[in-house]
């Protein structure tokens, strides 16, 4: 009994080794590379099904905007998206395993690429810029650039709201937690606002709790600290010898939100017939 | 072992067939053990919870002490005093009466810290048996409000609250509750802002769109419990809103949004409207 298991084990074996052997030939690469060539796909999936919602957002922004569009140029335009959507999925996932593919994607948008312990980084906001940036031009060139800069107005406008409505989440938070009086209020707030860069949209939302005690990111505390009192000070970080702080970083704000939507907006015809 | 191999993969099936046959064998071996021996393979050991050090880790860790968490609630409770006198002038006797209700006010807290304390006190019980789900679900719920009044549940204390409608005169009242209700409205805008940040990206808004929506939640107004609100962060914020949807007339929604666009937000607002739990743990208080 024991010796048929193992002439059809070793018959078995042999033909995974032909097979692997078949494979790595024909591509001529060898089994790790392939292996994390097939991770890689599996990331871009995640970051297709991301990216995916940001573009039909777009392009229901731009059919609420526009009106009626000639045949052709929806199709223009949807293709120009979805072909960065793909481009840049990939590099997504490639930059998630490795290093340099990211450094790549920010070197080609013009941009630095951050220091990044670990995870998917900020290139998803590059890629998000991208996704925007591609559709933009397609309009301006398939449609007008009047309409072009009304797409750009309205996400614009969008951002604006977006950075104010993060410094007033912040501001009901604190208000909840150590009772700010309204001058208090307007002075964290401008303090906020001057400071302000594409990192504090995240840095605004990941907030840790400790022993009732709210810890920012060390930047965010800068525009807290200095006009609260010292009763207030002593709730919201505690007694001088206890106080900490968190640094957020590496975490993409667009790629949060994006997470979070469901259902998302599905492929429109209109755009895809 | 007699195979017939004619081709270059001769060295190949070869080096599978050597690998597999140790493994084999191995395997055989290990099979033997089971079956000859007829002993049962080792059971994992209970999963011992200690439950009171869980709650340590949770409420404090080391060196929390029962005086800081009291301190705490004091503490907050004094802010509420300070923002009343600073917008109110309390005079000398008020204010006492004041600092005397923040005090009492966190007597309450502390013996439900206690009584919770005692009651997982130096206990252990092991997961591996279904009877003890359900004191680990039990568990869970005390240290999570036990963490929501470290976090300040308590920070708008009953017996304060009562204290402030009571001693305040016309004047003071009506300036105490015209900063209570700005406080209110922001807490409101900010929960609809945060909504509809996520509208905007979920939906693709207009800018018109957007100011439409945005007008009917601020509208809609409810009253929310911001500690516990507050209580996961900004993330949380859009659940309210989600629920707060489902409150309003239907066809003024369907108005703001395009064909395409209403049938997912019908779809949010019936997500909202299963969010039972918004109210029965009191973060929305309407």
């Amino acid at each position: 009994m024991s010796r048929i298991r193992l002439r059809i084990t070793c018959v078995r074996a042999a033909c995974v080794a032909i097979a692997l052997f078949a494979a790595a030939g024909a591509e001529q690469i060898d089994p790790a590379e392939a292996q994390r060539r097939e991770q890689a796909k599996q990331l871009a999936v995640h970051w297709e099904q991301l990216l995916t919602k940001l573009l039909f957002s777009h392009l229901e922004l731009l059919r609420g905007i526009c009106g009626d569009l000639p045949p052709e140029a929806r199709r223009a335009i949807a293709k120009a998206g979805e072909d960065v959507v793909k481009e840049a999925t990939l590099e997504l996932a490639e930059a998630q395993l490795g290093g340099r593919p990211m450094r790549r994607a920010a070197a080609a948008a013009g941009k630095p690429a951050p220091a990044r312990k670990h995870g998917p980084p900020a290139t998803a906001d590059i890629a998000a810029a991208r996704i925007t940036d591609a559709i933009g031009k397609a309009v301006a060139e398939q449609v007008g650039k009047e309409q072009a800069a009304a797409f750009a107005a309205e996400l614009s406008a969008r951002n604006d709201r977006r950075k104010r409505s993060c410094i007033d989440a912040c501001i009901a938070m604190l208000d909840a937690h150590v009772v700010l009086s309204p001058a208090q209020r307007e002075a964290i707030a401008r303090s906020l606002s001057d400071r302000w860069n594409d990192d504090m949209l995240m840095k605004l939302r990941v907030v840790h709790r400790h022993h009732g005690r709210l810890i920012f990111d060390q930047s965010v505390n800068a525009c807290i600290v200095p006009h609260l009192d010292d009763s207030q000070r002593r709730v919201f970080s505690g007694p001088a010898n206890q106080r900490m702080e968190i640094h957020v970083g590496g975490q993409s704000p667009i790629a949060d939100m994006l997470g979070r939507i469901h259902p998302p907006l599905p492929r429109d015809p209109w755009w895809f017939p | 072992m007699v195979v017939p191999m004619r081709h270059a993969l001769v060295l190949i099936v070869a080096a599978g067939v050597a690998a597999i046959l140790a493994a084999g064998r191995m395997a055989d071996a290990a099979d033997d053990v089971v079956v000859a021996g007829g002993v049962a393979p080792p059971t994992t050991p209970g999963q011992q919870i200690s439950l009171d050090q869980q709650m340590r880790g949770m409420l404090g860790g080391r060196g929390a002490s029962e005086e800081r968490w009291r301190e705490q609630v004091h503490a907050k409770a004094m802010l509420i005093v300070s923002a009343v006198d600073a917008a109110c002038g309390l005079n000398q006797v008020q204010r006492k009466k004041l600092e005397a209700a923040a005090k009492l006010d966190s007597g309450p807290a502390w013996d439900e810290v206690e009584a919770i304390r005692s009651r997982y006190a130096g206990r252990t019980i092991d997961l591996q048996k279904q009877e003890n789900h359900a004191e680990w679900n039990r568990f869970h719920q005390d240290m999570s409000r036990l963490q929501g009044m470290l976090a300040g549940s308590e920070a708008d204390p009953p017996l304060l609250r009562a204290m402030i409608g009571t001693i305040l005169d016309d004047d003071q009242r009506s300036r105490w509750e015209r900063q209570s209700a700005d406080r209110e409205r922001l807490q409101w805008l900010a929960v609809v802002d945060e909504g509809m940040a996520s509208f905007d990206l979920q939906f693709g808004l207009t800018t018109r769109q957007h100011d439409a929506l945005r007008g009917l939640l601020v509208e809609q107004r409810v009253r929310i419990d911001p500690q516990k609100a507050w209580q996961q962060g900004p993330q949380g914020l859009p659940m309210i809103c989600w629920h707060v949807l489902g409150r309003i007339d239907e066809r003024r929604l369907k108005e703001v949004v395009s064909e395409r666009q209403w049938p997912i937000l019908a779809g949010v607002i019936q997500q909202g409207k299963a969010m039972t739990h918004l109210k029965q743990q009191k973060i929305i208080l309407d």
